[in-house]
């Protein structure tokens, strides 16, 4: 399973800081979100801060009309270079005709345009995600953090995002990679530790 | 007066088709170069559903621009306020002024194509009320420097009454623009003249900006070549049905006159000659339109390494200046 940064909870300035590391690192995704109306503009400041992390963005439909969110998924798509995510906080009608229009579909007559650049922008309701919440143990112990990794995984999840208040490079190195396949090598990842502690050196070597 | 560049509509028309990707990847480098340029603002506009993609979401759009600028203003020219609503522009807006240390205006029209009223599930017939409505909501707590686009004295009026700054449509005649300018600062004054909520430092009547099609060219086939792409580029209002009463401007009823009044009103020349007659304007704030389709990237970009160098530099004394920084 692919397995993105929950940063729902952080400011705007460390949203963005982890995002940038999460880049370097090759996570897949983070998913953020702002005051609704101000979703896709923290998005979109964290496109252009970023070449190759995905952008899962949270959005309030409450004040937005289900045209809007698209076109805003749309835009942040275009601008993003084909990264976005969109999640719906919102019902399942709403959330599918979001999905709907990203994918260039007339939807009861409403068009957008542009269309996203993604042929198909996955769409998610967000009480739908799977969100795991990792104990962030500074002091280097991973196990309970494995094991719901694995939980995740192995239950066929084939994305999901975590809390994770550690390193960004720890979660790269033990974490994101783990949950890729059931037979994640911990050797590797525990003798890179010993071999190069500094685990953040990708983003130390700019 | 400041000199911003604009419109960004961010199309790929049947005139110059393009990838949509590139052209919000060129955004970023046009945002940065106008600022290397010194201007002071780029303007960003808003459709819905029309083939060619004209930008339907500012926000990301703007907090895109922004982010890849320091010092550069960066604008809505316009939102249309009535298809969205109030209390979400606010906060989007007041985000961004937030983010970007105040480098973010507001500037927000009423709309008038009827499909884009439809398929929000609204009725064209309520926009005024909607745009009243909104206007309300933003003044009372305001987000930043707002602006309103206007195409007639009744619009200027309402932008006047609340303290908000006008912004006047590229197309229209000197004579026009002038009428609405009057009419925008009569109604400031005899609603009290509330104060313009905006970073510069004069009192008065809020700032003014105009919309002008500019071009700096230097040869009579170079002139002929940016009056052709002005004309061609209002082929994307006509496709959109845009028209304006009492202005000698219909695009939806009069294409070819319409053109011609366009071209009559462009101020194409050297960088000495478009500077003398925008100095002729009693304004805060010159918007350049030279983003059209079809003139390739390579002359959009000289055109604002000219206005930056040349043309801002010359005209930064004329009109009004200190409202707006």
């Amino acid at each position: 399973m692919r397995l993105g940064l929950d940063l729902r909870k952080h400011a705007a300035d460390d949203a963005i800081e982890i995002a940038g590391q999460a880049d370097r690192l090759g996570i897949w995704a983070v998913l953020v979100t702002a005051t609704a109306g101000a979703e896709t503009a923290l998005a979109a400041e964290i496109a252009v801060a970023t070449e190759h992390v995905h952008l899962a963005v949270q959005l309030d439909p409450t004040r937005a009309h289900w045209q809007a969110l698209a076109e805003e998924i749309a835009i942040l798509d275009q601008l993003s270079a084909r990264r976005a995510l969109a999640v719906i906080d919102g019902d399942a009608d709403t959330t599918d005709r979001v999905r709907r229009l990203l994918a260039a579909e007339v939807v009861d007559g409403v068009v957008i345009a542009p269309t996203a650049a993604q042929t198909a922008v996955p769409t998610w309701q967000a009480s739908e995600l799977v969100i795991a919440e990792l104990p962030g143990d500074l002091g280097g112990d991973l196990t309970d953090a494995r094991a719901i990794v694995d939980d995740l995984r192995d239950g066929g999840a084939t994305h999901g995002f975590a809390t994770w208040a550690g390193p960004t490079a720890v979660f790269a190195r033990h974490l994101a990679t783990r949950a890729l396949t059931p037979d994640f090598p911990d050797l590797v990842a525990d003798y890179a530790d010993a071999i190069s502690p500094n685990s953040t050196r990708p983003l130390d070597a700019e | 007066m400041k000199l911003g560049v604009g419109l960004w509509c961010l199309q790929s028309t049947a005139t110059a088709p393009r990838s949509w990707t590139r052209a919000y990847d060129e955004l970023l480098d046009d945002a940065r170069l106008s600022e290397a340029a010194g201007l002071h603002s780029l303007w960003l506009s808003e459709h819905h559903g029309y083939y060619d993609g004209y930008c339907p979401a500012l926000v990301p759009a703007a907090a895109a621009a922004l982010a890849a600028t320091k010092t550069l203003q960066v604008g809505t020219g316009v939102m249309l306020l009535p298809l969205h609503d109030a209390e979400r522009v606010r906060v989007g807006a007041a985000h961004l002024n937030d983010r970007f240390a105040d480098r973010f205006h507001l500037g927000m029209g009423m709309g008038y194509r009827p499909t884009e009223f439809a398929q929000r599930d609204l009725d064209i017939g309520d926009r005024v009320r909607r745009m009243v409505d909104g206007l309300d909501h933003l003044a009372a707590d305001r987000p930043g420097p707002m602006w309103v686009g206007v195409t007639s004295e009744p619009a200027a009026r309402r932008a006047g009454r609340r303290g908000l700054g006008l912004m006047i449509s590229g197309a229209f005649s000197k004579r026009v623009v002038d009428d609405l300018i009057a009419a925008h600062r009569e109604a400031w004054h005899a609603n009290g003249s509330p104060a313009w909520i905006g970073s510069g430092t004069a009192t008065g009547p809020p700032p003014v900006g105009l919309l002008r099609n500019v071009w700096v060219a230097n040869t009579a086939s170079e002139r002929r070549q940016a009056l052709d792409w002005v004309r061609s580029s209002y082929l994307v209002y006509a496709g959109l049905g845009w028209g304006a009463d009492d202005t000698g401007v219909d695009f939806k009823a009069a294409i070819a006159d319409s053109m011609d009044e366009v071209e009559a009103s462009a101020i194409v020349g050297t960088s000495a000659d478009v500077a003398e007659t925008l100095a002729g304007y009693d304004v805060d704030l010159v918007v350049s339109r030279i983003g059209y389709d079809e003139p390739p990237t390579s002359a959009v970009r000289e055109v604002i390494e000219r206005l930056g160098r040349d043309v801002a530099p010359a005209i930064a004394d004329a009109g009004r200046t200190g409202t707006i920084t």
